[in-house]
């Protein structure tokens, strides 16, 4: 029978928390009744996690566990998990047993609703307020209003998606943070649904304070890369058109204005050769783009099934 | 640049297959270690060499294949074959024009069939006897590299040395003590990843630690007096090497660090420019709104529009580059597995990707 979901899970150094985890998914997942599998990915731990996973997909034939030759980071272990599942839909968590497995049968209802991207948010966050509230407030705010996606929690990892979307969304980088705005040049429809958070309960948390930088380099490129893909020769060559009229505007000052007499003013004209330069710059930029772009547009996911 | 290659084994077919077919076919089963020594000079000095490293080979139980990459000259195939006519493990290589050190030690990683590969030079840099100390280590170290021992450095070469190893930490954050010993000893994923960003021979150690390989150095024996045997390479002080190698570190720092993340580098250099360019800019509209100056007298005009017009191209680099790097990111490879468990453990090692 073929498999109709698919739970990825990157770990990192979480040899206590791994076997809690599998448990509570199968004890979560399995009266669903659906044929499940569970991908795990050990991005290169230094303890004993593999060990571990190693004995649970002995014992159970529905675990796979995918081990990294080294450590290589977050966002590749998710995107390896979704390369390995073979599910029709696909639900990400942390390992960490911060996100709880029992809410995944509620992503599933919803999925179900026709949705091809369901992303929990943490009702009661369970982090300290400061250091990781405060700042990741601001940043949703942030992406929200960058991308035009309103999403209420882009650090949460519980997301469930239908795998023929995600795994046509490059991920690559830090991109996990931003995979439900990559998904809009895909026409993807997206829900949001509630999900329980817990206090860590092992090990140490893998984030710190200091991406504020990271984030917003990474928003200009993301409202880029949005902007492009849907139209690749505007964003660049419009810029570059009405940097070109302000050129001109400087252009025309300076001829028509009447200097005072032994006063020759070099300001307008230099200003005009500037900004002209670098609009030629910025069209061809937007011409360099379009090229690039013949060989990336995303095609929108097609509607093989009517929504149920 | 032709190339063709010749396998002990295949000498025999050879008149009548032809080098074309002979190209890269191997021989046997795939080795454990495979030793790339690059030859630039005449074949003949490099003999010595190699028959001293086949000594110290042949006495370990360990099976290996002897990748000799030679520059083609005239009558080097002849001499080729004397030398694997009774040494079944050796193969040659033949590049022509050398396309430099570098190049060569690619293409050897390139056909290179053993688990684990060893670049070796062809001249005396250490005690050959050494050899068994670098390939029997076993610490779970990826990658091993040589350190030569130190005699008494000019103040010129000090300096040097100095300088680097300044460069390199402050980049890196990690550095080694000898990055010119061209003795290495590692895992052939370690040697295909460095050859995925450029290979440059003497920055190996460094691309391999910050991919999250464990590297250690290893003190090798100074080499005993030898008439026979050339101690050193040939080297000739070039001016400009010192400019593309300094251009090489800055660029492996760039690529290491931001391959993934253009406008992280390009954002960087840029926002601080269009930043200022923009106050300054605005100070000096807002000073002419005010009526407190003339717009057309002012130079500052200009500088703060060059800010502008700077800084907006410079993120504009970085972001093609991000557009670039979206366009090309499903194909990319961003990871690698080192072993898959599934259907109730049963473990399978990916097939090495080439």
């Amino acid at each position: 029978m073929p498999v109709e979901l698919s739970v990825v899970v990157p770990s990192y150094n979480e040899e206590e928390s791994i076997g809690h985890l599998y448990e509570s998914i199968v004890k979560n997942v399995e009266p669903i009744g659906i044929p499940f599998e569970i991908v795990f990915v050990d991005d290169g731990s230094k303890d004993a996690t593999f060990e571990r996973l190693r004995d649970i997909a002995k014992d159970d034939d529905r675990v796979v566990a995918v081990r990294f030759s080294r450590n290589f980071g977050q966002t590749p272990a998710m995107a390896a998990g979704i390369d390995h599942a073979k599910g029709r839909i696909i639900v990400t968590m942390d390992a960490d047993l911060q996100n709880d497995p029992a809410d995944i049968p509620m992503l599933l209802e919803k999925m179900n609703e026709g949705y091809d991207l369901v992303v929990g948010w943490r009702i009661n966050r369970q982090d300290k307020a400061i250091s990781r509230k405060l700042p990741s407030i601001v940043a949703n705010w942030l992406i929200g209003k960058v991308t035009g996606l309103p999403i209420r929690d882009n650090g949460c990892s519980l997301k469930a998606y239908r795998s023929e979307v995600i795994k046509k969304v490059p991920l690559y980088s830090d991109m996990h943070r931003f995979i439900p705005a990559m998904t809009i040049p895909y026409g993807a429809r997206i829900a949001q649904v509630g999900v329980r958070h817990h206090a860590r309960q092992f090990g140490q948390s893998k984030y710190g304070l200091s991406r504020i930088y990271k984030v917003l380099v990474d928003l200009i490129a993301i409202k880029t890369i949005l902007l492009f893909s849907r139209n690749p020769l505007t964003c660049f060559a419009g810029i570059g058109l009405s940097t070109g009229l302000i050129a001109a505007a400087c252009m025309a000052t300076a001829m028509w204005s009447q200097p005072a007499a032994g006063e020759a003013s070099i300001v307008f004209p230099t200003l005009a050769v500037l900004l002209g330069s670098l609009s030629v710059f910025l069209i061809c930029i937007g011409f360099a783009v379009g090229v690039v772009h013949q060989t990336a547009i995303p095609n929108p996911i097609g509607r093989a099934q009517p929504v149920r | 640049m032709t190339e063709h290659w010749i396998a002990a084994k295949d000498h025999k077919s050879a008149g009548s297959t032809g080098p074309a077919e002979t190209r890269g076919r191997t021989s046997g089963p795939a080795p454990e270690l495979s030793v790339i020594v690059p030859v630039s000079g005449p074949l003949e000095e490099a003999a010595g060499i190699l028959a001293a490293y086949r000594t110290e080979f042949d006495a370990m139980p360990v099976a290996y294949e002897m990748i000799c990459i030679v520059d083609e000259t005239d009558g080097i195939a002849e001499r080729a074959k004397t030398i694997a006519a009774d040494w079944p493990q050796v193969r040659f290589v033949y590049l022509h024009p050398w396309p430099g050190e570098d190049a060569v030690l690619a293409a050897g990683v390139d056909r290179a069939r053993g688990k684990r590969i060893m670049t070796l030079p062809a001249w005396l840099e250490f005690d050959p006897s050494d050899l068994r100390k670098l390939v029997e280590i076993d610490d779970g170290s990826d990658l091993i590299v040589g350190c030569r021992p130190r005699e008494n450095p000019s103040a010129f070469q000090r300096v040097r040395r100095g300088g680097l190893h300044w460069l390199v930490q402050k980049l890196f954050g990690h550095s080694f003590s000898d990055l010119f010993c061209r003795a290495r000893i590692g895992r052939s994923e370690v040697f295909k990843e460095a050859a995925q960003h450029g290979l440059r021979q003497h920055f190996i150690p460094l691309v391999a630690v910050n991919q999250g390989f464990k590297v250690r150095e290893m003190e090798l024996a100074a080499p005993a007096e030898s008439e026979a045997l050339p101690t050193t390479g040939i080297y000739r002080f070039k001016p400009i090497g010192h400019v593309t190698a300094l251009l090489d570190v800055l660029s492996l720092y760039v690529t290491l660090k931001f391959l993934k993340k253009p406008l992280r580098f390009f954002g960087f250099i840029g926002l601080p420019i269009l930043g200022t360019g923009l106050l300054l800019t605005a100070s000096l509209i807002l000073a002419r709104l005010a009526g407190l100056i003339a717009l057309a007298d002012r130079p500052m005009l200009i500088f703060g529009v060059l800010m502008i017009v700077l800084g907006i191209q410079i993120i504009a680099i970085g972001l093609i580059g991000e557009i670039i790097i979206f366009a090309s990111g499903r194909r990319a490879k961003t990871y690698e597995v080192g072993e898959i468990v599934e259907d109730g453990g049963i473990s399978k090692t990916p097939p090495a990707t080439a």
